[in-house]
């Protein structure tokens, strides 16, 4: 869901004199409970060799795939490079009526 | 942070709290748009009229088919209400995108008509509904309607002085059918724009109110001709968000129209 959220929704905002713009959460926009999508989770097993315990650290796990595979969904539907992200809904508008 | 000091008062009548109203006097109803207001210092009144303890500002009853809710009846309660989902369902169906349950439980029909936010979704359903609201001060009593009451962002026709006490919702029309769609960048968030609709029956047009799209509500009245001239919704909806902004709020004011009105017909 953090990854979620950074590819949709999440911007920090600067204006030109570099005041940021988005410094509550009046302004930044994060996901909710009503924005969660089903998550299944599964678990590959790949030991670390580097230590008698195979252990690896997890932190983040969702946050850096999900970003990645939303921007690759964009870029696979506008056929070519997707926008900055957040991927808001009005920039996917003009992204596509950039494609007409 | 913190508000600018004031001075609280709790008066337990409406006249006691209208002998107390004026200049740089704020009404306090379930505080979920003037507290934040005060906490970031945007509003600074010198004295909180507190309402809460008001009793008779709080009723929700039909009277002679008139719907009549007291101005602090809270948002919840109007969502929860059975005569209002049967006979008003459009107040149903808008007042679930009026923030979350949690501010819903607190904040009041009458705070967010009187706060005036152009993107609240009360209002724009009450104008749609052709609602009354019922003023008074230490001086009188006036009515004022809907489409006189909001005047631009976060502005109303009450003067200082004035209190909103009940708000009055014509029965609507056997057969009518409503829809309430808005959107959002996230569920509950502030609208982006929205319409509610209340379709008549028999070919007898509709009601389209819009949200986000100008400074206060408004009825889409191009709109609305349009469909007793017979048109379809699709042209009605190229109609209400012709003034709607640039490229992209037009497509989605015109999506949003279409869809409320594709879906109260469908209902």
């Amino acid at each position: 869901v953090q990854g979620l959220g950074a590819a949709l929704v999440e911007e920090a905002v600067f204006d030109e004199y570099g005041q940021p713009r988005s410094a509550s959460f009046a302004d930044y926009s994060l996901l909710t409970a009503v924005e969660l999508p089903p998550i299944e989770t599964r678990f590959v097993q790949s030991p670390s060799p580097m230590n008698p315990l195979g252990a690896k650290g997890i932190g983040e796990g969702g946050a850096i795939g999900t970003p990645a595979a939303i921007a690759s969904a964009v870029a696979d539907a506008l056929g070519g490079p997707p926008p900055d992200p957040p991927f808001t809904a009005e920039k996917l508008w003009w992204a596509l009526r950039g494609l007409a | 942070v913190k508000p600018a000091p004031f001075e609280y008062v709790a008066p337990r009548s409406v006249e006691e709290a209208l002998s107390l109203l004026g200049e740089d006097v704020a009404a306090l109803a379930g505080g979920q748009s003037l507290v934040p207001l005060l906490n970031l210092r945007v509003a600074r009144p010198a004295v909180i009229v507190d309402l809460n303890g008001i009793e008779s500002l709080a009723g929700l009853e039909v009277d002679s088919g008139t719907l009549r809710i007291g101005a602090m009846v809270r948002q919840a309660a109007l969502e929860r209400s059975a005569v209002v989902a049967e006979r008003w369902p459009l107040l149903g169906q808008a007042v679930r995108y009026a923030g979350h349950a949690a501010t819903r439980s607190r904040g009041t029909v009458g705070g967010s008509v009187a706060h005036g936010d152009p993107a609240a979704e009360l209002p724009a359903a009450l104008l749609a509904l052709d609602a009354v609201f019922r003023v008074r001060s230490a001086s009188g009593s006036r009515a004022i309607a809907a489409g006189e009451f909001f005047l631009g962002p976060l502005m109303t026709a009450l003067e200082p002085g004035e209190l909103l006490v009940e708000i009055e919702v014509p029965a609507v029309a056997v057969g009518a059918r409503s829809a309430f769609v808005e959107h959002a960048r996230t569920f509950g968030d502030f609208a982006t724009a929205g319409v509610a609709v209340v379709l008549r029956p028999d070919g007898g047009g509709a009601a389209i109110a819009l949200l986000g799209v100008e400074g206060r509500p408004v009825r889409a009245r191009a709109a609305e001709y349009a469909l007793l001239g017979g048109a379809s919704f699709e042209e009605a909806a190229e109609f209400a968000a012709a003034s709607a902004g640039d490229d992209y709020r037009r497509a989605l004011v015109a999506e949003l129209v279409h869809r409320a009105l594709s879906e109260a017909a469908a209902s």
